[in-house]
């Protein structure tokens, strides 16, 4: 049993557990590339809390990327994919339309992204001036647009998550439908107290992957920021754009302190747990399950 | 499944960890101990593409000089990855850097050797053929950390077309010229968006326009107390320098409002043009003046009549004018490199080697950087490229100083001049007080 477990427990200990007890190591220490770590006991964290004010801005940043762009994803991918749960012709057609965005690379898209919201040249804005708008937003040269125009670019690319909200609304068995139509159900009550509760599984794991990925956001910002400021300004304009993960990358591959960097990856990875911990716990009140839930 | 970025990290962590060793930099006393055994040295440099290309032509020359040594350089290697490959022990026997913040990082962390032992060795080299100012930003703490490899100098740039149709013959020598100069050379568009910029102190416009390194110069103001204390909120330069630019916003653009003229400002810079061709603002005519390095006479287009000039300055600093902020590419010998007293020998004769000098210069338009290769008759650079050779001459000229916290020096005046210029924090000295507290906090903890 062992043998064949072998792969995964060597895997699992040079790739996962040696490197975690590294950094946590490496976490109390300064550790200024290419020099050698010095134990400092608990300085950077309190420098962290206490001291970098740029560590509170990632914060807020970040929180603010899963509060608004998290339950925009969710209702705007159920949405999608309750439009495209009926019969119609053509329906194929549209489902893979809402999927194609998921196909373009992070990189590709976000560049698009960067033109199609360019503030002077871009159509979005051309677009909103020609309907007498005449003061568009500026997007990513806005601090207070910058992250909405990332909200955007994430609903552009929801397709990920309306088709597994797709696939649970598809398996939603109709006899609970015939049952409510019995009951004299109108498609709101249906949808509510039916089909909700159904794809409520699917909804939480989007939830909890969505926090997950919220806590790491960094590709998008990274290449906004490339490609509409100067690299050493990553997080720009007016660090709006400073995410943890950005922030984390600053500190370990830009100012080399890869003490502090460890420090800062465990405090994410205790509060990525914590909430993940919290939504589960919470979610015995609405998720449903069709089996009961986990084994009593 | 997602993974977290702890684990990602923790990845890193590993192969980090396992590929440590690092190497120590032995004694410089192998200087003059080259035995001309065949050797390949490698040399990482950032240059990419056509100028990497240019760059690899100057090596034949090198192995020419010295036939039994083959050189690798290789290309697209920025600091990041040279560090990363140090710290593996596998380092490169030359580091070629842009990054001339990071010699005090590097320096303080000693991934970049001492060179001193080498300069003062059996084939040491005559330090005083470099300006001055090519030492000001390769030393830290009386190390001589780099050696300069071509540099930057900074100046303006002006429009000679847009000056002649207003009626201006010389460009602005002090700060309150340039807002006279930038107020005339203005144009509005009809709904009241600028159409041509005379000039914009915005630290986001391009790489150089109104940074906090190319204004504090105007302004005298200095990063540093004598204590080696940041000095943001106690250097009267930075208050004088910032209130000039909201001055200068206001003025210029705002009709007197500060907070129109930002806004105006601010959807101007978001419409700027590609900066690495001639499409850049200047090249369109869309501003008037700007700031910017002396690279940008390779990306002009021809049909623009312009001009050059060095910085203005403050009124009262008159005796600076002249010089300006220089620092650019510079050669480090990395801890661990393999065959460092061949590597001294490549380093040396890259960072010496007149005709070698200005052949770069000629072929990527960068202020060579010894005083021959400055005053060589075979340069062929356009005659504005002459203001940035002066710049990098004058002995007023720097960068920042070099410090352990390499450019997290200028992180947080940077973080508080961009809500400054845009009218979103209104305390100049609160901001500042905040702006050096937080840089000492940084240099506190780079001392632990």
């Amino acid at each position: 049993m062992l043998l064949f477990l072998s792969p995964w427990i060597v895997g699992f200990v040079l790739l996962t557990l040696a490197p975690m007890l590294a950094s946590l190591y490496w976490s109390f220490t300064k550790y200024q590339l290419p020099g050698d770590p010095k134990w400092i006991g608990t300085l950077n964290y309190r420098f962290m809390f206490t001291k970098d004010p740029f560590f509170w801005v990632s914060v807020r940043n970040t929180i603010w990327i899963i509060v608004v762009g998290l339950p925009l994803r969710v209702v705007f991918g159920v949405i999608t994919a309750l439009l495209l749960t009926r019969k119609r012709r053509g329906v194929n057609l549209y489902r893979t339309a809402y999927f194609l965005p998921t196909m373009a690379p992070i990189v590709a898209a976000t560049l698009a992204f960067v033109f199609l919201l360019n503030p002077e040249h871009g159509p979005i804005n051309a677009l909103l001036r020609s309907v007498g708008i005449d003061d568009p937003p500026l997007w990513f040269f806005s601090p207070q647009w910058s992250k909405p125009a990332l909200v955007l670019l994430g609903l552009w690319g929801v397709g990920d998550a309306m088709i597994i909200f797709l696939a649970g609304f598809l398996d939603v068995p109709q006899h609970l439908y015939e049952a409510a139509d019995i009951e004299g159900a109108g498609r709101w009550p249906k949808f509510l107290h039916v089909s909700l509760p159904m794809v409520s599984p699917v909804i939480f794991f989007e939830v909890v992957t969505g926090i997950i990925f919220g806590f790491q956001y960094f590709a998008q910002a990274y290449i906004v920021a490339f490609n509409t400021g100067r690299e050493a300004n990553v997080g720009d304009p007016q660090n709006s754009l400073l995410f943890y993960s950005v922030y984390l990358y600053r500190q370990g591959f830009q100012n080399f302190k890869m003490g502090y960097a460890s420090a800062m990856a465990w405090v994410l990875l205790l509060v990525s747990m914590a909430c993940t911990v919290l939504v589960l716990r919470g979610s015995k009140r609405w998720v449903h399950y069709q089996g009961g839930g986990f084994l009593k | 499944m997602r993974r977290t970025l702890g684990v990602a990290v923790a990845v890193f962590a590993l192969v980090a960890a396992a590929c440590s060793s690092g190497g120590d930099s032995s004694s410089a006393s192998a200087v003059d101990t080259t035995s001309h055994a065949p050797t390949t040295l490698k040399i990482t440099g950032e240059w990419t593409g056509e100028e990497c290309t240019k760059w690899q032509s100057i090596f034949p020359a090198f192995e020419q000089a010295y036939p039994w040594a083959t050189v690798d350089a290789v290309c697209n290697v920025n600091d990041d990855k040279a560090i990363k490959q140090i710290n593996a022990g596998n380092s490169p026997d030359v580091v070629m850097s842009f990054g001339v913040d990071n010699v005090g990082l590097f320096c303080d962390s000693g991934a970049w050797q001492d060179l001193n032992p080498f300069i003062q060795g059996g084939d040491g080299i005559d330090m005083s053929q470099f300006p001055e100012a090519a030492l000001t930003y390769t030393t830290y703490n009386d190390e001589q950390c780099a050696l300069p490899f071509m540099t930057d100098a900074f100046g303006l740039y002006y429009n000679t077309d847009l000056f002649d149709a207003a009626g201006l013959t010389e460009p602005p020598t002090t700060t309150d010229e340039l807002v006279d100069y930038a107020k005339q050379l203005t144009t509005l568009n009809t709904d009241g968006s600028i159409e041509v910029a005379g000039f914009v102190p915005m630290s986001n416009y391009y790489c150089c326009a109104g940074t906090s390194v190319n204004m504090g110069y105007m302004f005298g103001a200095n990063w540093l107390d004598d204590s080696g204390q940041a000095a943001f909120a106690t250097d009267p330069g930075w208050a004088a320098m910032l209130q000039w630019q909201h001055d200068f916003i206001a003025e210029v653009y705002g009709n007197g409002d500060f907070q129109t003229g930002s806004d105006k400002l601010t959807a101007f810079v978001a419409g700027a043009g590609n900066e690495w061709n001639a499409q850049q603002d200047l090249g369109k005519g869309r501003v008037a003046m700007t700031i910017d390095g002396e690279w940008r006479n390779a990306f002009v287009p021809e049909s623009l009549n312009y001009d050059t000039a060095p910085l203005p300055v403050a009124p009262g600093l008159e005796n600076q004018y002249g010089g300006g902020t220089v620092g650019g590419t510079i050669l480090a010998l990395p801890k661990g490199s393999p065959h460092e007293a061949e590597a001294w020998l490549l380093l040396q004769w890259m960072a010496t080697d007149t005709a070698t000098l200005v052949q770069v210069a000629n072929n990527i338009n960068n202020v060579p950087t010894t005083n021959d290769s400055i005053a060589s008759a075979d340069l062929s650079l356009p005659p504005q490229f002459t203001t940035f050779m002066d710049v990098f001459q004058n002995p007023n000229s720097h960068w920042r100083p070099n410090t352990a916290i390499g450019l997290e020096l200028a992180t947080y005046i940077d973080a508080f001049i961009q809500k400054w210029q845009a009218g979103e924090a209104m305390d100049l000295q609160a901001g500042l007080q905040d702006a050096q507290d937080q840089t000492n906090d940084a240099l506190a903890q780079a001392q632990i």
